[in-house]
């Protein structure tokens, strides 16, 4: 498997789903696994409330750290890329606007950490740099973040593509009229290439190559972790609702986690004509590579499902 | 002698008459360019002036390079009396 697809042979592994169902330790499950079936795997948390470090009883920062043969970890600081990105900004502002436009902008500028979408944003950050960076692993494990966070990142490259396509046509049409009048006044006299929409182009393909990354069923797997309980049903419904709406259903693979035996229903459409893999509760607590190579060693048949 | 005065009065004329043209033929285009870039300006920092307005890192991926089009669209929304209304539902943009 690890070397299957030509062109970036890495695969991405999503875990999202209602909180508390067992996601981080799935997502660590899972890595655990594919590094002892040979994949070089970086297991990277996007949850703002890490769990990751509480599973294999060790810190972790940004930068990933070895937990195991061929494993690595990181947990990433939404709150450090919100920063960092920010900061650019500013300076950018800074140097390209006239001293008395920038100093109003400096007071948008500070509030703008808790700004609606600012968040999404961030994770969107790390997650193209670790992307980038991280060229030498086959896997790379995604420990997600609740179902609303998680949602507005898978969300946000679709989103902003509209806004971007909008915006772009009518800086099109801007250009196009500037450049008769220029025609007509000038005598033909070639405008400047116009820089918001370069900028805007530029987006588009940051955007689109996300979109793109996301929706392919050959390198992006976004696992729905749920339990055998009526709200985690319900939620996970509702996720599979969004992410057909956004076009991300054909990479959609269910998991039950914590089987007890209870039986459950989901709706006949939602998964038609597939098994749910099925990972049952554990005796004892899931903590420490031990414990997890331990539960891995009992299940290993269980997670076949993530070699498919 | 008389003929080329002639000439030269007619060409001045001539010369006249076309920057009157040209004036007048890119003037309602002028005009409408810049109502064009007040509504980008509103469309992409419309958050600066309590609008709705894309996802704000495509905002900030913008605002450095658009300081002409900020000013742009403060001037407009501090005089004009009811700018959204009017551009909107004449250039029927959104």
């Amino acid at each position: 498997m690890c070397s299957e697809v030509a062109e970036d042979p890495r695969r991405f592994f999503f875990f999202m789903g209602k909180g508390g169902t067992g996601k981080s330790t799935a997502s660590a499950l899972a890595a655990c696994f594919l590094a002892a079936r040979g994949c070089r795997v970086l297991l990277l948390s996007l949850d703002p409330a890490h769990n990751q470090a509480d599973i294999f009883e060790r810190p972790f920062s940004g930068r990933p750290q070895a937990v195991g043969e061929r494993l690595r970890a990181a947990e990433v600081d939404q709150r450090y890329w919100v920063d960092r990105y920010l900061r650019s900004v500013k300076d950018h502002v800074r140097r390209a606007y006239a001293y008395h436009a920038a100093f109003n902008l400096d007071r948008w500028l500070d509030v703008l950490h808790d700004s609606p979408g600012i968040e999404e944003y961030g994770l969107i950050l790390a997650f193209q740099h670790y992307r980038q960076v991280e060229r030498d692993i086959d896997v790379m494990v995604l420990d997600m973040p609740p179902t609303s966070l998680a949602m507005k990142f898978l969300r946000l490259p679709r989103l902003s593509l509209r806004w971007i396509s909008h915006l772009q046509n009518l800086r099109e049409e801007i250009l196009r009229k500037k450049e008769i009048v220029h025609r007509i006044r000038l005598g033909g006299r070639e405008l400047e290439t116009d820089r918001v929409l370069g900028r805007l182009k530029q987006q588009g393909a940051f955007y689109e190559d996300l979109r793109t990354l996301l929706g392919n069923p050959a390198a992006t797997r976004i696992h729905l972790v749920f339990n055998p309980e009526e709200l985690s049903i319900r939620e996970t419904v509702r996720i599979c609702e969004g992410l057909r709406e956004i076009e991300l259903d054909k990479c959609m693979h269910p998991l039950l986690n914590k089987a007890t035996g209870k039986e459950f229903t989901l709706p006949p459409d939602l998964f038609p004509g597939r098994t749910v893999p099925r990972l049952p509760l554990s005796d004892r607590p899931l903590f420490g590579l031990r414990a997890l190579y331990g539960f891995l060693d009992e299940q290993s048949m269980r997670m076949d499902f993530l070699l498919r | 002698m008389k003929g080329e005065r002639l000439r030269q009065k007619l060409l001045g004329w001539w010369r006249l008459a076309d920057q009157v043209a040209r004036a007048e033929a890119s003037e309602k285009l002028e005009y409408e360019v810049g109502e064009m870039e007040n509504i980008f300006a509103l469309l992409t920092l419309g958050a600066f002036a309590g609008l709705p307005s894309p996802p704000m890192q495509l905002t900030l991926e913008l605002l450095p390079l658009m300081e002409r089009d900020l000013l742009l669209m403060l001037e407009k929304v501090d005089t004009a009396s009811d700018p959204l209304a009017e551009l909107f539902s004449t250039l029927n943009v959104l």
